[in-house]
């Protein structure tokens, strides 16, 4: 199975008053696995709906390996598809399920492949049963070997893990880029949980109001975002009061490189990653620790610096030293930071 | 406090079968009078059985028994033909207009018969010139009047599963709407699917003021003429349609209970 290039050229989609997608451009390598995130109503999932064509766009072209199939129905697109909601047919074993596609196409008898899709999500124990008998990452993988049983040219998925609780959730994720790779298949992921994001794409569209604001590797996002609302969407940021001097930001007494200031002038918002944020305590400090949560491998601290509240992580073998009510002083690291204005 | 739940507990119990018992005599007195009526004459059960000796002494009534059977049958493809695709279409494509689709389904259960039939007689006026006088055409007008009762058990059928993403996820692999209809929407609807069927044909059998004011034949019809000359024959007939209806209602809690158990399982 080859990947296969996927070219979304200016779709727009309006449902009465609202703009779901406006003007939405996205062009996909061949193999590539992107995730779209973005709030709630961004119109991610009308992006992935058109491209599926189960959503007519009002206007713009959906270009799939060199073809245009904007006037396709869904059904002769040959893209697979996972589902928010479990989606396998309630009648059929996890075996019939993944046999539904290959039957449409002729090639039932085809040496075990329906069987060959259960093992590849590990599965293969399971081709009697039925949906009910199964539990929600057992039924999202069954689809997704349905999915890929058909050999797609673009498989999609449509927040297939928000159904599942948070360990089957990571699980599956790993799973699903590991069997991505393995195929080969384009992928676009629709999701609104970044972490899942981060963690699965290639390369990752923050959307918003039916745009695409950035699309970029996993790193660059978090690091270089390339928008405010980019930078406050993805991770966690502090809202920090500053001034813009000499195409610098000055923050709390230090001066950080901007990442898209170029115009920006006088007061501003800047946008401070938490690991930006070093925490040491003083006794002449001009913070006060106010809480101290522990996460884990890291912590996180929040301190006050007068009127302002400054979140910062922390190695939780530190978190001792940081109990509220300590006096500490604060350094942030010269990371470029995005500003609002 | 033990003393005073188990005193509760026997009450509410001595209750249920008080209850059990007043409602099985106000049901079962009236069968059982039947019964008893009908075997004054010992040659009435007798005949019932065979078909040829009742069609010669009772040409009206069979003629009648198989007109309604013909009549249920048709009514029940009929009203399945017609409103198992709406429904599923109606959920799939225009979510906006169920509302008006239920409340037209809804409308023949607040119109009264005679009223419905005040109404159907121009329109039957055209179906006889079209089709003739035949009793088989009150499949039309049957598949009108039960309309409430299908619709409300296909609806619910619907209800239980996620039609939009199944059919979805069905058209995603390649099944155009007619195939996302037949395979996966109605097997997943089957029992959803007998119960209208089985209202369907409980309701054409027990049907007579439409038949009669449109001057058709069928069971209900029959049996209040054939009532004029032999009242044990017609109670017995009358008998043996209610019987027909109570095991159809039955087998209809049968299937929704295997397709509840069915549904149930590991999360």
């Amino acid at each position: 199975m080859t990947g296969v290039a996927v070219h979304l050229d200016g779709l727009r989609r309006t449902f009465g008053s609202v703009h779901a997608l406006d003007n939405l451009d996205l062009k996909m390598e061949p193999g590539e696995l992107i995730a779209l995130l973005g709030p709630s109503g961004c119109g991610k999932t009308t992006a992935l709906r058109v491209l599926a064509g189960l959503e007519d766009a009002d206007e713009g072209r959906v270009v799939v390996g060199g073809k245009d199939v904007t006037a396709l129905p869904a059904n002769k697109r040959d893209m697979g598809m996972v589902f928010q909601a479990y989606s396998l047919f309630p009648h059929l074993t996890a075996l019939e399920n993944v046999e539904f596609g290959l039957k449409l196409r002729g090639r039932r008898r085809e040496a075990g492949r329906a069987a060959s899709m259960l093992d590849l999500v590990g599965l293969s124990g399971f081709t009697g049963r039925y949906p009910h008998q199964m539990s929600g990452g057992q039924q999202q993988r069954v689809a997704l070997a349905r999915a890929l049983a058909i050999e797609p040219t673009v498989l999609l998925l449509d927040e297939p893990l928000s159904a599942l609780d948070a360990k089957v959730r990571v699980q599956l994720r790993d799973e699903i880029r590991r069997i991505q790779t393995e195929v080969g298949t384009t992928t676009l992921i629709v999701t609104h949980d970044q972490e899942e994001a981060l963690a699965v794409a290639d390369r990752v569209g923050v959307m918003r109001a039916g745009r695409l604001e950035q699309l970029a590797a996993p790193a660059d996002i978090y690091r270089t975002p390339a928008t405010a609302f980019v930078a406050d969407f993805v991770g966690l940021s502090n809202r920090l009061p500053g001034t813009v001097v000499d195409g610098q930001v000055s923050v709390l007494g230090a001066r950080l490189p901007i990442i898209d200031g170029a115009s920006a002038a006088g007061s501003v918002t800047a946008l401070v990653r938490p690991e930006a944020v070093s925490v040491t305590p003083a006794e002449e400090g001009e913070g006060r620790v106010l809480t101290s949560s522990f996460l884990g491998p890291t912590s996180r601290v929040t301190v006050t610096v007068g009127d302002v509240l400054v979140v910062a992580q922390v190695a939780s073998a530190s978190l001792d030293q940081l109990t509220p009510g300590t006096a500490v002083t604060l350094t942030l690291e010269p990371i470029p930071v995005a500003l609002e204005s | 406090m033990a003393g005073v739940i188990a005193r509760r507990a026997r009450r509410q119990s001595v209750f249920r079968w008080i209850v059990l018992v007043v409602l099985g005599i106000f049901f079962l007195l009236p069968l059982a009078a039947m019964v008893e009526f009908s075997t004054r004459d010992s040659s009435t059960w007798p005949l019932l059985v065979h078909w040829s000796q009742l069609t010669e002494k009772y040409p009206d009534l069979t003629d009648g028994i198989l007109q309604s059977l013909g009549q249920a049958a048709l009514t029940a493809v009929l009203m399945l033909v017609l409103l198992v695709p709406t429904a599923i279409w109606v959920r799939l494509r225009l979510p906006k207009v169920r509302r008006l689709i239920e409340f037209l389904c809804l409308l023949p259960l607040t119109i009264p018969a005679i009223v419905l039939v005040v109404g159907l007689a121009p329109v039957y006026a055209w179906v006889n010139y079209f089709l003739g006088g035949s009793s088989l055409t009150l499949v039309f007008a049957y598949a009108v009047l039960v309309l409430p009762y299908s619709y409300r058990a296909i609806d619910a059928g619907l209800s239980a599963i996620d039609v939009k993403t199944l059919a979805e996820a069905a058209r995603s692999l390649g099944s155009g709407y007619a195939k996302v209809m037949w395979s996966v929407v109605l097997p997943n609807i089957r029992s959803a699917v007998l119960s209208a069927a089985f209202l369907t044909v409980a309701l054409v059998l027990g049907e007579f003021t439409i038949a009669s004011l449109l001057n058709r034949t069928n069971l209900q019809v029959v049996l209040v003429l054939v009532g004029k000359n032999s009242a044990t024959v017609s109670v017995a007939v009358s008998f043996v349609a209610l019987l027909l209806a109570f095991v159809l209602l039955m087998l209809l809690s049968l299937f929704e209970k295997r397709s509840v158990k069915g549904s149930k399982g590991a999360s």
